[in-house]
């Protein structure tokens, strides 16, 4: 659910919305898959609410408050989109439906359309809820062409769930997750090798991955709007205008070119969680709280995960919806939550927040190796039992008597609801 | 005392900026509604409110007690005790043009860099600290002085703090020490000032803390400063649950608002009480009050969060509950009862009354008398001797021969104790005999002198002499400076004034009345208003300054007051919603009051028919905008009024408390009504944008044809300025560039100076609303014979054709008809302005006029005409000031017209977008020149050109500039104007002052580092194209050679320029480094950077071509929009022009040869929306659109504004259907029946032109998407619209003459691309 979703450009060749065209188009070459739900969330709560059917629907944060995080496509054609504050889509779209999500049923859901992916091929690598690469070049002899699986797909999450989803194949992650946007709703669109560039050319540069805001404009201001035109200036002007990187990144990727493989099993290089408030803070002792709760949860699953990890950072987004991260590099690996929490609110203060009001904080620990490698040096003057085994003890008990049974008391009192909303790993 | 009666002491109002939440007016009105005798306000920091607080007092028959509410620190503020003020006047006095860029360089400060605490990460620092408060009540005599003096020092020092953030939430909070304090009372008497010490105070802190201790110890400090007989403990409750203040120490850090509100509990009252008994202090009851009324607190809770610029939170109030409202006697007895039942006290019921006792006995010894106490009504100005001292200085320079002081001061200097009378006799005179009558007719000596004999017995009557020496004295100092300066205003009608030299036109010539400036039956100080020089108006006061001391003058305050829009900024930021949503908010609003937003909500359709209505009409917004109307009419900020200067006496300073303002002047804390109350002398020097423009007209023709024009001596009669002004082709001149403005003139055709006085006056809401207009025009062009009302009126509007245009014809109607005194007869018609006073006019003219012999017809007739009139019309001697201006800017325009239209860009005196301007001059064959960097200035300038001097039509893509078509046009193909470095967004007055003193550049390399300007602005300069004659990028057609560089590649060099600047700060860190940010971020101007100059070729840029296209014709408009905020090598509307071709939009210059009563379709580009009153009382959008061929004007009646309005408001550029007619020789009007954003609808042509590439399918697209919206049926006029009522019967609609909702027109909107043709999106 990305901004670019709601960029579409009729002039891709028409290859959207079902095999029409099939027989004229090798789509041999074009392995890689990427399934995208449409307006997922809001296409769950459908199943449950039938009478919403066909009207704008938006989920997302009760009251005034919070983003949207799916809208139908009814409530689109006003101009609601994701990530956008929900005061601002009930202005736009006033007659819309506002559910408070439930991440409980998008969770089931999820779960069970990546089985129909693993049905497929084993290379399945999901990138949230409600999207995943597949690479299905081991599944054609079986199956048949990449779009004969991408229709397989689609039939699948429409009959066993009831929802439609959209698929984008080409040969490379890029290309697929571009093509899969074009499609959408409820389409699919294959992009062989040869036609690559004539697809990728006409889009604004905005579609290219890496461009922000701020990229697009100072690529405006160069005349260049549309990929073809990255695609024909020097690598060398790209980089004098954006950088080294950057530059030969986006003259790449104009080409289509881009090796990322399709990885199931993507180590976790860090490991988050972030939460956002129910109304903007300024509170130290509410977004000290907060943190503690969020080092407890980092920290238990980076246990649970046999992880641990040398570099802290703290995430602070604000009302105005900037971010800004800080991170600390410890001296030693650490899955202790208290030492998690001590570095976040370390990382908090030296912010010297006086007025600011926040809207989200997160906690995440990178450099991730598993414990067993790590070797945690014993320390003078430090008890050998401590917080971590304090924590193995709570881990215990919360795998015995449910999570919560054991919390620090600073944290007990507050019935806040406690599912893993924006979460991430 | 009868039981009910009871005195508060503490009380604020909403004159404690964003504390207090009712009027002071509010305030008395329930303390009398109480039966309360007396009542106190004590605002917050100063005595803004204290004058409307003694007149509403006044009026309510209750007696005023007067104190301030200030925060105490232990530490002195800086710089606080040799001045009053402390004040920086200097630096920020010479802003004007007047002093070259380098000067100005130099006079800017250099930016301190306090110590300051670590700033935050983001969101700023905390505002508002928690100091302890101290409650100062004005006593006896010399109270009201020592108040104000108190007030002034706690206000003393403050203004370096706030002036860099940026934010307007005041300059730091003003704070008291003892010491100051002590300094007050030993400059006044002992005894005038009584202190409270409250729960809020130190002493009560630590009680709140449990330490009687730590509180008498700090209790001892104030006895000493202020005496045992004037300090009283404040004992306070509001009944709130008694808590700790663990996390407030006694100074308040760090400070909790939850804290604070358990300070109001009955136990720390008690506690309090007890220590005044241990202390044997007195000790007074209050009620720390905040509102009138219970049901006001949410506001105050608004008030504290946007006090604070914090979330609206329990941590940030300070109120507990709903208690700190101005409760009745018994329910303070009730108060009283609760504390006192938490003491130990034996005798309780003896303690209730010993406590109400005490402090009904200090109201009764501090109540003021405002007349006797505060000096209001007194007149004072400034002393003699300090007039006398210029006089006998010597002056040179002066420009006028009417200037008094020109002759030797001799026998009319004036001795001590004089009222000056003789002295200005003896000015007088001595102008009449040696300047004025040598001009004049031999018959006019007696009027002269009969009519300066009359002007000054008058004025010696009032005494009132010393107010004109005076004035006199400050226009002889501003014309020594060599500024443009012009009085305006009822004071032109006063052959005093023009003898004196203050104002600029002959009374007797133009038939102005003394009476109707200045009064015998009315003791007011009369009214002088002098135009100087809007970019030199701070250089004046400064002058002002110094030639009368900072004891005499202070500037004059203006309270800004909440309306809808800051209102909608202030809730929505208290409640934390999103800062888009915010500003959406607020600007999908006209300017409205904030207590009309609901109805404005249902009732405009613009609003009614968006998300946002629809939102309100659900219900949700209802908390919302109930808050917003709350704050309706709250001040909110203070600021420096932009033209009241006060002059008096030595004793100003016991009379006004003072604070600086923003700029660094002293100024009152009282308004301009405040001040004329307190007597105060009040001159209104007016920074005038258009004198700025014509002094910068007269520069440049200096400068460029080497001619001097002196403006003020133009003979008054000249053809071609008249052939202008007829041709209505009059943007950029004062006063006559409004759309009915123009249209007026078309009609009307003005030949003389008088016609242009009567055209002035007519376009004022008054004549248009009654609609005076149209027998004038017909009587004048002759279709009708004037109608007189009566032979004896003939003389008095023969001049206008039987119609009553000016107040000095209502005067002499008056006279004749009832043979009352002029100045009787001015009285007369103040009172037909409201239906009060009308009614006893009405009993007294009837009878008069019988007496005088004239028949109840006639009377009957006349008084309905006098009636009509009412306050509508328009003073004779302001419109003859104001003439002058507009008629001396028609000739600069006319004579030199790129001078004229140079000096209307750099000061932009006007109601239109510059680019308009830029349209206009275009449109008279004046050439517009690109920006320049080697070539432009710091303002707008003229440069002579040829035809030659441009390339040839095929290579410059437009057709050559042609002369204008309209004769009477002036033509100005001999110049061209010179785009202003200034108008570069985000560039600075430094960055300016640089580049300027830096030219000639040799390469963009050169310019990075000897100009060292900011890469965001260096960037804009290249895609605005200031360096394209450098790199020869002429235009953006033609045969180009290969690998000829771009502005592109000009971007990418300041990009590898940025890098390697980088590179080598890193190298060498000393040097400081330039600011990526757009802010100026180098401290000093900087040497040419060696490093830099050896690694490149000044001359030869290392510049590899990169690929990149040349900017497209509409990339470049984009660009200079987004830069310059102007379209400088294309009209926006090219783009267009296929489309607008084939839908057969008529041009603005066609519109006449068009026929009347067609439907017709134009497009343009927005330069004004106005709501304009109208005789319906209905809402009228008028709209103005440049279509590159001048200005179209057209009008949305209400049954339109349903489907459009929300369209006029929102879109940059539109397409507008309507009907025309034709309305005189050069006039047209257009209703219009329809608007459409031009985007939009370009969008759909060029969609149906790709998809069918024929112009015709095109063309039925756009006619399918403008049939689609169309005018709803009835359903507009059924709609319920709320009418104002005036006193004369003429109705109003409440969206009239407010500013119109969306952005500001003067400037493109921000995100333009989106927007625009050949954009990408």
């Amino acid at each position: 659910m990305s901004r670019s979703q709601i960029r579409r450009t009729s002039a891709t060749g028409g290859a959207t919305g079902g095999a029409t065209d099939a027989a004229e188009i090798d789509d041999s070459r074009a392995t890689i898959l990427h399934v995208d739900m449409d307006a997922f969330f809001a296409s769950v709560e459908l199943l449950h609410r039938p009478d919403l059917r066909g009207k704008p629907v938006i989920v997302g944060g009760a009251g005034t408050r919070g983003v949207v995080l799916s809208a139908t496509y009814e409530a689109r054609r006003f101009g609601v989109h994701s990530a956008m504050p929900i005061g601002r889509a009930r202005r736009l779209c006033p007659q819309a439906e506002v559910i408070t999500p439930t991440f409980a049923r998008y969770a089931t859901i999820s779960t069970a359309v990546m089985e129909i992916f693993g049905s497929v091929t084993p290379y399945v690598e999901p990138l949230s809820l409600d999207e995943a690469f597949l690479d299905v070049s081991g599944a054609v002899r079986r199956l048949g062409s990449p779009r004969v699986i991408g229709q397989l797909i689609r039939h699948r999450v429409q009959s066993e769930h009831g929802i439609t989803c959209s698929v984008g194949a080409a040969s490379t992650k890029f290309v697929a997750k571009l093509a899969s946007t074009q499609a959408k709703p409820d389409g699919m669109l294959v992009i062989p090798p040869d036609r690559v560039v004539s697809f990728l050319h006409p889009l604004p540069v905005g579609a290219l991955w890496g461009v922000g805001e701020r990229t697009e404009e100072r690529l405006r201001r160069l005349g260049l709007t549309t990929v073809g035109e990255i695609a024909h200036t020097p690598e060398s002007t790209l980089q004098r205008a954006l950088g080294h990187a950057l530059g030969s990144h986006l003259s790449a990727l104009a080409w289509g070119r881009d090796a990322r493989p399709v990885d199931p099993h993507a180590p976790d290089r860090s490991l988050g969680a972030e939460e956002t408030f129910d109304r903007d803070v300024d509170d130290p002792t509410v977004v000290r709280r907060e943190l503690l709760r969020l080092a407890e949860r980092v920290g238990s699953r980076l246990r649970a995960h046999g992880h641990v990890g040398r570099t802290v950072a703290l995430k602070v987004r604000f009302a105005d919806f900037t971010t800004i991260t800080r991170s600390r590099t410890l001296p030693e690996p650490t899955d202790v939550a208290r030492e998690i929490y001590a570095t976040a609110t370390d990382l908090y203060d030296a912010l010297g927040l006086q007025r600011a009001r926040i809207r989200l904080v997160g906690i995440r620990v990178e450099g991730l190796l598993a414990s067993d490698d790590a070797h945690r040096q014993l320390q003078l003057g430090v008890p050998e039992v401590g917080w971590r085994e304090v924590e193995q003890a709570m881990d215990k008990a919360a795998a015995r008597f449910g999570s919560g049974a054991v919390t620090p008391a600073r944290l007990l009192d507050q019935n806040r609801r406690s599912e893993d909303r924006g979460e991430e790993t | 005392m009868t039981d009910d009666s009871f005195v508060h002491l503490h009380v604020a109002s909403g004159y404690s900026m964003r504390y207090g939440a009712n009027s002071p007016r509010a305030l008395v009105d329930r303390a009398a509604h109480w039966g309360q005798a007396m009542v106190a306000l004590t605002d917050r920091d100063g005595l803004y409110g204290a004058v409307k607080f003694a007149l509403a007092a006044r009026e309510a028959g209750i007696r005023p007690i007067f104190g301030v509410d200030l925060a105490r620190t232990a530490q002195p503020t800086a710089g606080s005790t040799a001045q009053p003020v402390g004040i920086r006047r200097s630096a920020a006095g010479r802003t004007g043009t007047g002093l070259t860029l380098a000067d100005r360089t130099r006079a800017t400060p250099t930016r301190a860099s306090p110590a300051r605490a670590r700033t935050p990460a983001r969101g700023g620092v905390t505002v508002d600290p928690h100091h302890p408060r101290v409650v100062l009540l004005a006593r006896g005599a010399h109270g009201w002085a020592a108040l104000c003096h108190v007030v002034s020092a706690a206000h003393a020092g403050l203004q370096q703090t706030g002036q860099q953030s940026g934010r307007q939430v005041g300059r730091g909070t003003p704070s008291i020490t003892l010491d100051q304090i002590a300094e007050v009372i030993e400059s006044t008497a002992s005894g005038s000032l009584v202190a409270l010490l409250g729960p809020d105070s130190d002493v009560g802190r630590a009680l709140a803390r449990r330490r009687p201790d730590l509180a008498a110890h700090i209790l001892t400090a104030y006895l000493e400063t202020l005496g045992r007989d004037n300090v009283y403990l404040e004992i306070v409750s509001h009944r709130a649950r008694d808590a700790a203040l663990a996390a407030s120490d006694v100074d308040g850090n760090p400070a909790r608002g939850s804290a604070l509100s358990s300070a109001f509990s009955s136990a720390l009252a008690a506690r309090m009480l007890t220590f005044a008994r241990d202390q044997r202090l007195p000790a007074v009851l209050t009620n720390a009050v905040r509102y009138v009324e219970p049901s006001d607190a949410p506001v105050v809770d608004v008030l504290d969060a946007v006090r604070r610029l914090v979330p609206l939170d329990p941590r940030h109030l300070d109120r507990p509950n709903a208690e700190g409202y101005l409760k009745s006697g018994p329910a303070m007895r009730q108060v009283a009862r609760e504390i006192v039942a938490l003491t130990d006290s034996s005798h309780p019921d003896r303690l209730v009354d010993r406590l109400l006792g005490m402090t009904s006995d200090l109201a009764g010894s501090v109540a003021l008398d405002p007349i006797k106490d505060l000096g209001i009504g007194s007149v004072h100005v400034p002393e003699l001797d300090v007039l006398r001292e210029t006089l006998t200085t010597t002056r040179n320079g002066t420009t006028t021969n009417l200037d008094p002081a020109a002759a030797p001061a001799t026998a009319a200097a004036p001795g001590t104790g004089d009222t000056g009378d003789g002295w200005l006799r003896g000015r007088c005179e001595r102008a009449l005999r040696t300047t004025y009558l040598p001009t004049r007719p031999k018959g006019d000596d007696r009027t002269a002198r009969e009519r300066l004999d009359q002007e000054l017995s008058i004025i010696s009557t009032l005494g009132f002499a010393g107010y004109f020496l005076t004035v006199a004295d400050v226009v002889a100092l501003i014309r020594e400076m060599g500024v443009r300066v012009a009085a305006r205003g009822s004071g032109a009608g006063s052959l005093v004034n023009y003898l004196l030299g203050i104002s600029g036109v002959d009374p007797l010539e133009h038939g102005l009345v003394m009476e109707r400036f200045l009064s015998p039956l009315r003791r007011a100080l009369p009214d002088i208003d002098l135009d100087v020089e809007s970019a030199r108006r701070l250089e004046v006061y400064t002058a002002v300054f110094e030639r009368f001391g900072d004891q005499r003058v202070t500037c004059v305050s203006m309270m800004d007051t909440y309306r809808v829009r800051h209102a909608i900024r202030d809730v929505g930021g208290a409640l934390g919603m999103p800062k888009t949503e915010i500003d959406h908010f607020a600007k999908a609003f006209p300017h409205i009051r904030a207590r009309d937003a609901r109805n404005a909500l249902v009732e405009l359709p613009e609003l009614r028919d968006s998300g946002l209505g629809r939102l309100a009409a659900q219900g949700r917004l209802d908390n919302f905008f109930s808050l917003v109307e709350a704050l309706d009419g709250l001040p909110r900020h203070v600021a420096m009024h932009p033209c009241g200067l006060v002059l008096s006496d030595l004793t100003l300073l016991d009379r006004t408390p003072v604070e600086a303002s923003a700029a660094g002047y002293p100024m009152s804390q009282f308004d301009k009504d405040d001040v004329e109350e307190m007597g105060l002398l009040k001159l209104d020097v007016l920074g005038i944008r258009m004198q700025s423009a014509m002094a910068h007209a007269v520069e440049e023709i200096a400068r460029v044809d080497e001619v001097d024009v002196v403006v003020d001596d133009i003979a008054l009669d000249d053809e071609p300025t008249f052939d202008l002004i007829r041709s209505t082709h009059t943007l950029g001149c004062f006063q006559i560039e409004s759309p009915g403005q123009r249209e007026l003139l078309g009609k009307f055709g003005p030949e003389t100076f008088h016609d242009l006085i009567i055209d002035i006056s007519l376009f004022r809401p008054g004549p248009v609303k009654s609609d005076m207009i149209t027998p004038f025009l017909r009587s004048r062009q002759g279709w009708a014979a004037p109608a007189y009302l009566h032979e004896n009126l003939r003389p008095v509007l023969a001049e206008t054709y039987g119609v009553v245009v000016f107040h000095e014809q209502v005067l002499r109607m008056v006279a004749v008809m009832t043979g009352c005194s002029l100045a009787e007869a001015d009285e007369v018609r103040r009172n037909l302005g409201s239906l009060d006073t009308q009614n006893e006019v009405r009993t007294w003219f009837y009878p008069a006029a019988r007496d005088q012999g004239y028949d109840l017809d006639t009377i009957e007739e006349v008084w309905d005409v006098l009636r009509a009139f009412a306050s509508f019309g328009f003073c004779k001697a302001h419109a003859a000031a104001f003439a002058l201006p507009t008629y001396q800017s028609a000739w600069l325009k006319a004579h030199h017209p790129a001078a004229f239209l140079a000096g209307v860009l750099t000061h932009d005196p006007g109601m239109y977008p510059k680019r308009l301007i830029l349209d206009d001059a275009r449109n008279l064959g004046i050439a517009i020149l690109g920006l320049d960097v080697n070539t432009s200035g710091a303002t707008y300038r003229v440069e002579r050109v040829s035809p030659y001097d441009e390339p040839p039509p095929e290579i410059l893509g437009t057709p050559p500039r042609q002369s204008p078509p309209t004769p009477g046009v002036p033509d100005g193909r001999a110049y061209g104007i010179r785009l202003s470095l200034a108008d570069v967004l985000g560039i600075s007055e430094r960055e300016v002052g640089r580049i300027i003193t830096g030219q000639p550049y040799a390469s963009l390399t050169d310019f990075w580092s000897r100009a060292t300007a900011s890469r965001p602005v260096v960037e804009r300069l290249v895609l605005a194209g200031g360096f394209d004659s450098i790199y020869g990028l002429g235009f953006s057609v033609g045969v180009r050679r290969r690998g000829q560089v771009t502005r592109r590649d000009l971007l990418l060099q300041v990009a590898d320029l940025d890098r390697d600047s980088r590179a080598s700060a890193r190298a060498t860190p000393t040097r400081s480094t330039r600011s990526t940010d757009g802010t100026d971020g180098t401290e000093t101007p900087q040497e040419p950077d060696v490093q830099l100059s050896l690694g490149f070729d000044p001359g030869a840029d290392s510049l590899t071509t990169s690929g990149l296209a040349e900017m497209s014709a509409a990339d470049r408009v984009r660009a200079e929009l987004e830069v310059l905020g102007l379209d400088v090598s294309n009209h926006v509307l090219d783009f267009y022009d296929s489309m607008l071709h084939s839908l057969g939009v008529v041009r603005s210059r066609d519109l006449l040869r068009t026929r009347s009563n067609a439907e017709i379709l134009i497009a343009g580009v927005k330069v004004a929306t106005q709501t304009p009153p109208v005789r319906s009382g209905r809402r009228v959008i008028f709209l103005t659109l440049d279509d590159s061929t001048g200005p179209v004007d057209a009008t949305f009646f209400s049954d339109v504004q349903g489907p459009y309005a929300a369209t006029v408001f929102g879109s940059w550029t539109m397409l507008v259907r309507g009907v025309l007619r034709r309305t005189g020789p050069r006039g047209v009007s257009l209703r219009a029946t329809g608007a459409w954003d031009l985007g939009t609808v370009h969008k759909v042509w060029r969609e149906a032109l790709t998809g069918s590439s024929s112009a015709g399918r095109a063309l039925e697209a756009v006619r399918t998407l403008i049939a689609s919206t169309d005018i709803p049926t009835e359903t507009e006029q059924a709609q319920h619209h709320r009418v104002l009522v005036h006193p004369s019967g003429y109705r109003q609609s409440p969206y009239a003459d407010v500013g119109t909702p969306g952005e500001d027109v003067k400037r493109p909107p921000s995100k333009l691309w989106h927007a625009s043709p050949g954009s990408s999106g």
